[in-house]
Order: structure tokens, then sequence, then C-alpha cells
């Protein structure tokens, strides 16, 4: 199969995964607890709690996602190396490698996070992130492929990996941040019908959040450090004055200070609620702008 | 006699107006013998939750709209409240819609949730008030007696009350919508009332375990706070506990909001946008609607909690048609007793005449038969009961079925004032001390009744 073969399969997958988080949301009872993992067979059913049928269906449906995402990802996985091995170039020579580790990196940070906490909201948002992000990728699939030996360099591929990665997890936070901001107005509205008891509790988005920018920080610093080990390094064309003033170079700056800040203002100042979820939001905003900004020096024709 | 409902409900009244007319415990007995001194009024209960306000009465007056009048006008005394606060939201009700009404409402189908077994407990709480104030009379007592057999018949023979949404259940609905983990909040119970109780038991039953306590009576704060597993501190010291607190229960009996924007403010910014979950079911409220608008507060009130409560309840409403026809029934039984005891003293009074007329005739008989043995007299005295009995027998089943077959009243009274007419007997005493028959009795039978006052199947009620 060509890597083209296995991108379309594994976003059938990924979209596959998001319809049945979504499902389970809808399917379960509005009165079910969010659990992180699902009780024992024995396990006595308290009141309230949905009938044993209705629940082993969702939770049936939750382990399907699950499954479908995992052979997603590995899919996923198999179609970026196939793109490496038949094109002999890093993927992120072309835009459409470029979204496609995007995309994957997206879908392997809710896989991740599932194990810890079973929340098919976050999952149907995160997922659905990924297929707009892979689609996007595959509209540029034609797009050209770079053969700048920059591109050939390991530094350079794992400072692209490390903040693609990083952008994942973010995306994450951000899903997480715009279901609190939703959860938030409903508590607010005092419209807690269905969609309010279906969603996670404020606590848990701000704790999934809140861990997602914990490991996407480190991996966004890293990815930062390594670029300015490559434009300090003398093999880059133009000069390092020239990417420290770049846009995109900017807007990274920009986007970690945001974090960082994030993250003073929870751990340090002991911050919760409402105010750190725009500041997640506002995080992935400037890190998508990177893309719209013109820039001078990230372009390898 | 009119027996009238007046009050309003959390279906149409906006909680400001429910609490202008709340009536607390401490206010009842005063309540109660306001209402029964108002002229023309013989029994009267009232029925005051955070949900609903109720008069029921007995009155004297000549209809139902005089009645309405007399108890609106009460209510504007009483309460200090001019008319036009409440009028728009107050329904009023009259002999078998005021019945029928307190029955739903017993059972938990007119409840805010619905099936709620609280409300029963607090049917019970008025006819014991209304008990210990002297306003009752036969007809209410009968009237709640049978409100509470017919309230626990629909909880032992329905599902309706199972797994009720119940406003500590609420609670803990939306407290999962905002805490992850029940076992590390902490509950703060702003008055040791039954209801806050009640509310953060079922917050214990569903694993929180930091409970405090602080009431203006400490050594209540105390007991409940051993009942409860939790702490007590002192009332002054509430504001300070809020700092570490995540969901809160307020029950007071204050009359006025005990926290305020003001209060609250600097300590959400001191709690650095934790959230702040607030309960408030007290009635009037203890927590200013202005506290909702702070960031990361979320306060619900006893108005609030409907819309929780509405999915729920529709799921229920299978076991809802079941409650209802049991509420009927149970109404149905009142009604038929409350109605034959129109006729109660009409069939006593021709059975004490006939009697007398029987034992007149005998006396002379023996004055002029005197020769007769014991035997023989045994045999007139048979013959002439038989006798007696045959007569009575028609005029008493027509008085029976005319009585508990109407309800307008109107051919009830003509039959009830032609037995009067045609047997001689004296107008009807008072209804307080009138006999009323038993239910079996209540439709025509063949057998002669004992007019004792028996109230229908109120047997294994406890007050």
């Amino acid at each position: 199969m060509t890597s083209a073969t296995w991108t379309a399969l594994a976003f059938v997958l990924y979209l596959a995964a998001a319809v049945c988080f979504g499902a389970v949301l809808f399917l379960r009872s509005p009165a079910a607890p969010h659990r992180p993992h699902p009780p024992a067979p024995s396990s006595s059913q308290g009141e309230g709690e949905p009938e044993e049928g209705a629940y082993t269906l969702t939770e049936g449906i939750s382990r399907l996602g699950l499954l479908l995402l995992l052979g997603g990802i590995l899919v996923h996985f198999a179609a970026i190396g196939a793109w490496c091995v038949t094109t002999h170039r890093s993927p992120f020579a072309s835009e459409f490698g470029t979204f496609s580790v995007l995309a994957w990196a997206i879908a392997l940070a809710y896989a991740i996070f599932d194990f810890r906490a079973r929340l098919p909201a976050v999952g149907a948002v995160a997922l659905s992130v990924a297929c707009i992000i892979l689609f996007w990728g595959v509209a540029h699939a034609r797009g050209p492929i770079e053969d700048n030996p920059v591109l050939k360099s390991q530094l350079v591929s794992m400072h692209v990996l490390a903040i693609l990665a990083s952008f994942g997890l973010l995306a994450l936070a951000f899903g997480c941040a715009a279901l609190y901001l939703l959860q938030h107005r409903l508590l607010k509205s005092h419209r807690v019908g269905g969609l309010f008891r279906r969603l996670p509790s404020l606590q848990t988005l701000d704790t999934v959040a809140y861990h997602s920018v914990a490991y996407a920080l480190p991996l966004l610093t890293l990815g930062l450090l390594l670029g300015l080990v490559e434009v300090f390094s003398g093999r880059l064309s133009s000069p390092p004055s020239a990417w420290l003033r770049d846009a995109h170079t900017i807007a990274s700056g920009v986007t970690w200070l945001l974090y960082v800040f994030y993250l003073a203002a929870r751990l340090g100042a002991g911050w919760r609620g409402v105010r750190l979820q725009y500041i997640l939001l506002a995080g992935l905003f400037v890190a998508l702008a990177l893309y719209a900004v013109p820039t001078s020096t990230h372009r390898f024709h | 006699m009119v027996l009238v409902l007046v009050g309003i409900s959390h279906h149409a009244a906006p909680i400001a107006v429910r609490e202008r007319l709340s009536c607390p415990d401490s206010l009842l007995p005063g309540a109660l013998t306001a209402a029964a001194a108002c002229p023309g009024v013989q029994e009267a209960a009232i029925l005051s939750t955070c949900n609903r306000m109720e008069i029921y009465a007995v009155t004297e007056t000549p209809d139902a709209a005089t009645a309405y009048a007399l108890l609106s006008a009460h209510l504007v005394r009483f309460y200090q409240v001019p008319e036009a606060t409440f009028a728009p939201y107050l329904y009023r009700k009259v002999d078998h819609e005021a019945v029928s009404h307190l029955l739903r409402v017993a059972s938990g189908l007119d409840s805010l949730v619905l099936g709620e077994a609280q409300i029963l407990g607090q049917v019970r709480t008025v006819l014991k008030a209304a008990e210990e104030a002297g306003t009752l009379g036969s007809t209410l007592h009968t009237l709640f007696q049978q409100a509470i057999s017919g309230g626990k018949r629909v909880h032992t023979e329905t599902a309706l009350g199972r797994g009720a949404f119940s406003i500590g259940r609420a609670a803990v609905d939306l407290a999962r919508g905002i805490f992850d983990d029940l076992s590390r909040a902490t509950v703060l119970i702003l008055g040791a009332g039954k209801m806050s109780e009640l509310t953060v038991r079922y917050l214990v039953q569903n694993g929180v375990h930091f409970v405090v306590v602080a009431n203006r009576t400490y050594e209540k704060a105390v007991t409940l706070a051993e009942r409860l597993g939790g702490k007590a501190i002192q009332y002054d010291l509430f504001a300070e506990a809020l700092l570490t607190t995540d969901i809160v229960i307020s029950s007071t009996a204050a009359p006025h909001p005990i926290l305020r924007r003001e209060m609250l403010a600097p300590i959400m910014r001191r709690r650095r946008g934790r959230p702040l979950f607030l309960i408030d079911i007290a009635m009037p409220r203890d927590i200013d609607p202005d506290v909702a608008d702070l960031e990361n507060v979320f306060l619900y009130n006893i108005d609030d909690l409907q819309a929780v409560v509405v999915e729920e309840a529709k799921e229920r409403a299978a076991e809802a048609v079941r409650a209802e026809a049991i509420a009927a029934d149970e109404a149905a039984k009142f009604l038929a007793w409350y109605r034959t005891r129109e006729a109660a003293p009409v069939i006593t009074q021709l059975r004490d005449r006939l009697e007398q007329i029987r034992q007149d005739d005998l006396a002379q008989l023996r004055a002029r038969l005197g020769h007769l043995s014991e035997r023989e007299w045994q045999a007139i005295e048979t013959a002439t009961r038989a006798m007696m009995n045959r007569v009575a027998r028609e005029p008493i089943l027509r008085l029976k079925q005319a009585s508990s077959e109407t309800d307008s009243g109107t051919a009830r009274y003509d039959l009830l004032s032609a037995a009067r007419e045609i047997f001689g007997l004296a107008a009807a005493s008072n209804h307080h001390e009138a006999g009323a028959l038993p239910p079996e009795e209540a439709a025509p039978a063949e057998t002669d009744a004992p007019d004792e006052p028996v109230p229908p199947d109120t047997a294994e009620v406890t007050p």
C-alpha cells in the first residue's frame, strides 16, 4: 500500500473513533458519573446509575473507539514512514508531512490521556481537530517537496518534531479549555440538562488541560532550543539576527511565554478557573498564527 | 360548610413571591391561630414548604368565593403583603378540587422533585401543628390523615419515589459537573435544619468526607456535625470557612440574606478562582442573587434546581400515572366520607325519631296488655323493630345515595331538607359535632349502619 492509502485509512479510523466517542457521549445516561475506568463486572449498581445494558453498550463503543484510535495511530505512523521511505525526505519537507505529523501528535496525545481518564467529549473534539488537520494536509499533498539540505538535518527534524508534539498536547489543552468554558457557561446559566451532565467536570477538564501543558511546555522549550542551536550553528544561510527577528520565531517565543505564564499562574499563584482557560485558548491561537504570519527565514525553497 | 384551599406554589409563583408568604415553623402556630380566627372559618391548616404555601380551611361562608376573599384578606393582613403581589399566582380550589390537590401534594405528584417523599413528612407536620394549635376539626383532620395514607400508598405501591431526584441528588449531580472527585470536596452547611441535613447526607453517600457545620445555635451545629461525622464551627466564622470550602448548602431561618456579594467578592479573590458551588435551599433566600455574577461562583436556589429534575421527571412519567390513580382513589374515599357526613345527622335523627315512636307505642301497649308473657313481648319487640327498619330503610338509602352522588350540593340539600320537614326533625347542628358514616356506608347498603363517626381508611396512619 502507498503512503496515500495508509493516510486515507488513518483518516477513516480517526473519524470512526471520533464518532464512537461522540456516540458514547450521547448514548450514556446523563446521570452516569464520569469514571476514569469502567467498573468491574461484579460491582453493584448504585442509585441513579444507568442500567447495566446501557452501560455495557456505551462501554463497548468506548473501547471500540479506543481500538480504532490506536489502529489509526499505528496506520498513520506507517503512512508517515512510507512517505519518508518513498521520498527519502523528512516528513517536514512538505506541508502535507508537517500537517500529517501534527494530526498524529494530537491523536497520540489524546490516546495517552485516555488511558488515564476516559473523556469521550475531549476525545471527540481532539480527533475531530486531528481529522481536519489531516484533511488539510492531504489537500496540500500535491505541494512541493523541499530539497533543502537543512531539512535533512536530524537536529532540524527533532526541532520540528518536538514543536509539533507540543502543539498536539496544546491542542488537547485547547479542547479542554473550550469544553471548560462551555461547561462553565451551562452551569452559570443553569442550563444543566443532558449536555451538561455528559461533559466532564470543570475540575477534570482543568486538570487534563494542566497536564497537557505541563508535558507540552518542555517539548516546546526543547524544540525552540534545538532551533536556536541550529540558528547559531552557522549551517543556515541567514544570519542569526535574521532568524531572531523572524515572525515565526517571535510568535513561538510569545506562545512559549504564554504557557509559562499559565503554569506560573496555576502553580505559583494558585490560579484556577475561567481566566486560565482563556490563556490556553490564546496560547493555541498564537501558535496557529505561526502558520499565518509571513516568514523570511522559515523558507526552504 | 365549604372546604377551600388558597395557595401559591413553585409552578407559577417565583421565589421572590413565595418567600414573602413563607411561614417558618416558628411562625406556624401564630399563623394557624390567625387563620382560624378569621370570621366564618371553622377549621384551618397551613402547609408551608420552600415550594408552596397553602391554607386549607373549612368555612361557614355561603359560597366558595366569599371564603377565597376571606383567606386572601387574611394573607394580606398576616404577611403584610399587598394583594397584588401574590394575587396573580394564587390558586383557589373548593371541595373535591382541594381534596384532590392535597392528595397529589402528599403523594409527591405536585412536588418540584417528582415523587419525593419529604413532602409526606411535611404534611404530617402540618397535621400535628394544626392539632396542637387547636385549629383542626373532623373534616380537615380526616382529610390530612387521608392524604398521609394516600402518600404512603403511592410510595409503597409505585416506584415513583424510588431513586427520586431529591434536592440532595440534584446537588450531587451539579457538584459532579464542577468537581472531579467529591471525596476531596469540603461541604459547609449553614443552618442545621432538616433540609440541609438531608441534602448533605446525599453528598456524604456520594463520597463527600469533609463536612463543616455552622449554625447560630452552636450546640445544634455540634449535634448535626456529630451525626454527619464532620466538625462544627462558630457561626461567626463561616466567612473564614468559605476560603477552604467547595460546596455550601445554606438553609438558615434568617429573614435576610446572610451571604452578600460584597462579602464574598474578597473571599473569591483570595480563593484565586477556585470554583465555589452554592446551594441556597432557604426560604427566604440566604444568599443574595447578585453573588451569582461573581466569577467561578455557581449559585443554585430551589427554583434553579427545577431544571435539574425535568428529565428525570419524564423518565418516571409512567409511575406518575399509577400514582395519580392512587391519589384519585384516596381522594374519592375521603369525598365519599365527606359527603355522607352531610346526611349523617339527618339519618341519626330519623332513626331516633322512629325509635322514640316505637318505644312510646310499646309503653302504651304494655299498659293495656299486661297479661302477656315475656316471650310474647320479645316477639312484639322483634316485630316492631323489623317493621321500623323496613320503613326507615328506603328513606335512609335515598339520603345516603343523594349525599354521595351529588357534587353540586343542590339535590343533596333539597332531599335533606325534605326529610327534616316530612319527619319533623330539627335543623342540622354544627358539622363539628355531626356524626359521619363510615366509608363502606357511603354507598347504598342492604344493612343498617351504625352512625358513629369513623374516618375512612385511617387505621394505619400515624400522624
